[in-house]
């Protein structure tokens, strides 16, 4: 058994590879190579997206001096270019400097992310309340006060998955109930979970949160745009962690009432 | 007269497998750890091709999201328990005792012991991917509750774990007394070379956080069978304490699999540098630091599970701290290099590529020690990429600049420099085509530990693949090039290299099966 | 490790077997107090977050860390001395218990090494026959071996520390 395991997965890797470079799939129609964080829509998210630009700079510029004096030495002492070797085994002055400079660079970078991290932390004053229950695999949501509640899961098709059918825009990135949130208001969330630990992550929002069974998390989003915004659980929970995404919809005050009372209706 | 009779039984070296299975000797132990290594390293790197292969493109091709599930998790666990903490361990056995003039380690049928525990301790990995329920698929993190979930497999991980652990334990012992205990007249502390140095707080690091991992693994294990409830909810239990024991363990963890590899790079560029070290103080120094600041900023693995603020405070601004004695070592070697006289030879060229993708990979780790920004970085393929900056490119790296350093040594001939630097460039080249796009993929959102991802992650993933299969076939020239090694080649002299600093230097290439008869003076 | 002292014409001689020691017996118990100390302050903590389990695997491994201290201590502080003058050797054996000696006649002296080359380490009995000590217990195999050489011919037994090259010299 363990052997015909092998070969067929050999098999299947040969063939994948081997072909590799005819395939033809709809991704590269609409190939993305995106490199940065996505366009933030919440305070949070903004402020996360500010933080990193900033210190992607720094890091950015030391990796360049870095770089710069090692391929500098690289080219200027080589032994095959006559270089003789100096002496020197230590310099004091040298070593305070290079331990002063970055302690400096990095108080800079710590009172900027403390304020963020305060700002992150604070859920008072919210608007409303979403509790958020992780399981495997998927989301339910409950909207505590407005006696509205609903499971959202993943609404990919087995056959996309499978390739026997050409994937879809929003490929392992569409569920059958959106999470429907109103525009400007400070929402509080809750985050829970049934079995495992999942976490709930829709980047254009802020980070993620950690939705633990038996424990309650907080954060808070206030969406400044409407829209739909698609994110996944990013804490792995099993077989199918991968397919258990997660898709807010942003829309106006009047809408989102509309919608609230469409639930009530149904449920 | 005298010494001739003491030759004659100088070089009596035991023959066949007893020599090897019953061996107390440093020498033959370390080379038995450094093939171990090797072998998991190959074991392992199949593993991560299958992980590539199904991550070539979007959708499920080649296995299950299950099986994707434990091949992640026991490439994990096979690199770092069974690659490059042996690895260490084989050079640790090899060089230290050559390095401090020492004639053997301190315990060596203690030595003998904590490697024969590693085989069976990886066949019983390798076994539970074939029980029913298959392997542990919770990750090498081993998070409960889902890993109470497993089958049969997640015991034989247990298992393995303290079988791994034991070993390391009684290895870094060994160490430990070797060093504190058998250096030659005259080599004080502070006039050891840095690998030994670094070998020493990595030993004590290990002594502390071995034992919290087995804690916390046996926990796990009386979760699953014997009713009790520490990571239980349903049982008043607490998930994220075993999250808190595991990575008190886990991030001494990782400076133990780099704190090594520091000190290869720190002896082998002075060398090719024709310089000595710059800052050996400073170098001691740093390294006690960064041993120390490593077991208290073990949080930083976990800012989303919910920590209080002060709490994300605290393990934000201890783990910053790091980057000061890392940044200093960094910069010690690049004034080790400066106005030096530099040749680059294989192992050089492994030191350069070490020291220059360690950097990269050391500050996106401190993009991530800033809290508010690694909520949107954790769990993503951002932090793949950096611990494979760190871990591939700083240790493994390392290791291999410590192989072509002293596989002359070793062996008794040099290596063929042609296959080295092809392996060096197909390594690097590779290496980079794989991780750096990953950088982007999960700066764009895609999370770790996914079997199938949305379409717009297709194109940097597939890139990535391509580098995977670059970098996994390229280590076959390494094979190639230490058996040419071993079989002949251009004899090495004693001291191989352009005035090498180091007691290693000073017995022959190959050294004698007993190298110091009489302590060495050192002045 | 074996330091050997002979006059030079090798009538007289003095061996001398130990390990390298480069630790003193102070600075041994303070390197396990202090991993008893840090490891009994991890443990509270530990036992405080409701790890119990933890800390019995730290008990153990400190136990095993003192063992094998000792035993690499005990190693240091035995010393075989022998001691050839004309035609007497003398072979003291020092432990901290006190002192076992032997007194041979030279011509009548043998030396034993029993059970070379299997995994079990072999034992180095010098003496005349059917009053032997063992001697070198601590060593490791290979300088054991070269013992019972120097052993075998004190008169031709020369030589002295082996000088390493005058360019290796550690900085700072």
């Amino acid at each position: 058994m363990i052997v015909s395991r092998l070969m067929q997965l050999t098999g299947k890797v040969l063939s994948v590879t081997g072909i590799a470079g005819l395939w033809i799939f709809p991704a590269n129609v609409q190939a993305e190579w995106k490199v940065n964080l996505q366009r933030p829509i919440t305070e949070i998210a903004r402020v996360q997206y500010d933080l990193h630009m900033m210190i992607m700079a720094i890091i950015t510029v030391i990796a360049l001096i870095v770089f710069a004096v090692m391929f500098y030495s690289i080219i200027r002492f080589r032994k095959s270019k006559g270089a003789q070797p100096a002496k020197f085994t230590h310099s004091t002055k040298a070593e305070v400097l290079w331990t002063v400079i970055p302690t400096l660079i990095l108080i800079g970078m710590a009172v900027p992310s403390t304020k963020a991290l305060l700002l992150m932390e604070d859920t008072t004053e919210s608007d409303m309340v979403v509790k958020v229950t992780g399981f495997q695999w998927g989301w339910h949501y409950d909207y505590m006060e407005e006696n509205v509640s609903f499971y959202s899961m993943l609404a990919t098709p087995q056959s996309q998955i499978t390739g026997s059918e050409t994937k879809g825009e929003n490929y392992l990135l569409e569920v059958n109930n959106h999470l429907v949130l109103p525009l400007g208001k400070k929402v509080r969330f809750l985050l829970t979970a049934k079995d495992v630990i999942h976490a709930w992550w829709v980047p254009q929002l802020g980070g993620k949160k950690d939705a633990i069974p038996g424990f309650i998390n907080e954060m808070w989003v206030r969406a400044d745009e409407t829209g739909i915004f698609r994110g996944q659980c990013a804490e792995l929970c099993g077989k199918d962690h991968g397919y258990m995404p997660i898709v807010v919809e942003v829309v106006d005050d009047a809408q989102y009432q509309a919608w609230l009372e469409g639930r009530r209706n149904q449920g | 007269m005298t010494s001739t009779v003491a030759d004659h039984h100088h070089d009596e070296v035991p023959k066949g497998i007893s020599r090897w299975l019953f061996t107390t000797n440093h020498k033959d132990i370390g080379t038995l750890y450094l093939w171990f290594a090797f072998i998991m390293f190959l074991v392992g790197g199949a593993m991560s091709l299958i992980i590539r292969t199904e991550l070539f493109q979007p959708g499920l091709q080649v296995v299950d999201p299950h099986f994707f599930n434990q091949m992640t998790t026991v490439h994990a666990l096979v690199m770092v328990f069974g690659a490059v903490m042996p690895g260490f361990v084989g050079f640790a056995n090899w060089m230290i005792p050559m390095m401090i003039g020492a004639p053997d380690m301190a315990l060596p049928r203690l030595n003998n012991w904590s490697f024969w525990l590693l085989p069976p301790a990886a066949l019983l990995l390798i076994i539970s991917l074939f029980v029913p329920g298959g392997g542990p698929a919770a990750g090498w993190t081993l998070y409960p509750p889902l890993s109470s979930q497993g089958g049969m497999g997640v015991d034989f991980t247990i298992f393995t774990v303290h079988l791994l652990g034991m070993s390391s334990i009684l290895g870094s012992i060994n160490i430990i007394a070797t060093i504190l205990n058998m250096r030659a007249p005259g080599m004080t502390l502070m006039k050891m070379p840095l690998f030994v140095w670094t070998w020493l707080i990595t030993a004590f690091l290990l002594l502390a956080a071995i034992p919290v991992f087995a804690g916390a693994v046996t926990m796990l294990l009386t979760d699953r069978h014997f009713g009790t409830a520490f990571f239980d909810p349903a049982g008043g239990g607490d998930p994220v304490l075993f999250q808190h024991i595991f990575w008190f363990f886990g991030h001494p963890e990782v400076y133990i699999l780099i704190l090594p590899a520091f000190g290869i790079i720190s002896q082998v560029i002075p060398t090719f540098s024709r310089k000595p070290l710059f800052g050996y103080t400073s170098m001691v120094f740093a390294s006690v630091a960064i041993a120390f600041l490593s077991f208290i900023v073990w949080a930083h693995h976990m800012y989303t599970v919910g920590m209080p603020l002060s709490g994300e405070l605290f393990f934000m601004y201890a783990t910053m701290l790091i980057a000061i004695p890392t940044g200093v070592k960094i910069f010690n070697w690049l004034a080790t290099m400066w106005r030096g006289s530099m040749t680059f030879e294989t192992p050089m060229l492994y030191a350069i590529a070490c020291v220059a993708l360690f950097t990269v990979g050391g500050l996106t780790g401190l993009t991530m020690s800033i809290t508010p920004a690694d909520f949107q970085y954790h769990d993503t393929y951002y932090i793949v990429a950096h611990f494979h900056y760190t871990i591939f490119a700083g240790s493994v790296l390392g290791m291999l600049a410590g192989v072509y350093y002293w596989l002359p040594k070793w062996t008794g001939h040099m290596y063929d420099e042609t296959l080295g630097k092809w392996h060096f460039w197909l390594t690097v080249i590779g290496f980079n085509i794989t991780f750096f796009p990953q950088h982007f993929l999960g700066l764009a959102g895609m999370p770790r530990r996914i079997p199938d991802y949305a379409l717009q992650f297709a194109d940097f993933n597939q890139v990535s693949t391509i580098g995977a299969f670059i970098m996994g076939f390229a280590q076959l020239i390494l094979l190639v090039v230490v058996v040419k090694a071993i079989r002949g080649g251009k004899e090495a002299s004693s001291e191989v290299w352009e005035n090498p600093e180091g007691l290693e230097w000073t017995v022959p290439s190959p050294p004698p099966y007993h190298t110091f008869a009489t302590p060495p003076q050192v002045r | 490790m074996t330091l050997l002292d002979a006059t030079s014409d090798g009538r007289d001689f003095r061996l001398l077997v130990r390990l390298n020691y480069s630790l003193t017996l102070v600075a041994a118990y303070r390197v396990v107090g202090l991993c008893c100390a840090v490891g009994l302050v991890t443990a509270v903590g530990i036992v405080t977050a409701g790890a119990w389990p933890a800390p019995p695997f730290g008990g153990l491994e400190l136990v095993v860390l003192g063992s094998a201290f000792y035993v690499a201590q005990r190693c240091t502080r035995v010393l075989d001395w022998r001691v050839a003058q004309g035609e007497r050797l003398m072979v003291t054996k020092r432990i901290e218990a006190g002192q076992k000696y032997r007194r041979l006649y030279r011509h009548w002296a043998q030396v034993r090494l029993s059970s070379r080359h299997r995994w079990y380490p072999s034992q180095l009995w010098p003496g005349p026959h059917g009053r032997f000590i063992e001697i070198g217990a601590e060593l490791t195999e290979h300088d054991r071996i070269r013992t019972e050489g120097q052993f075998e011919l004190p008169l031709a037994a020369l030589g002295g520390l082996i000088a390493i090259p005058n360019r290796y010299k550690i900085q700072n």
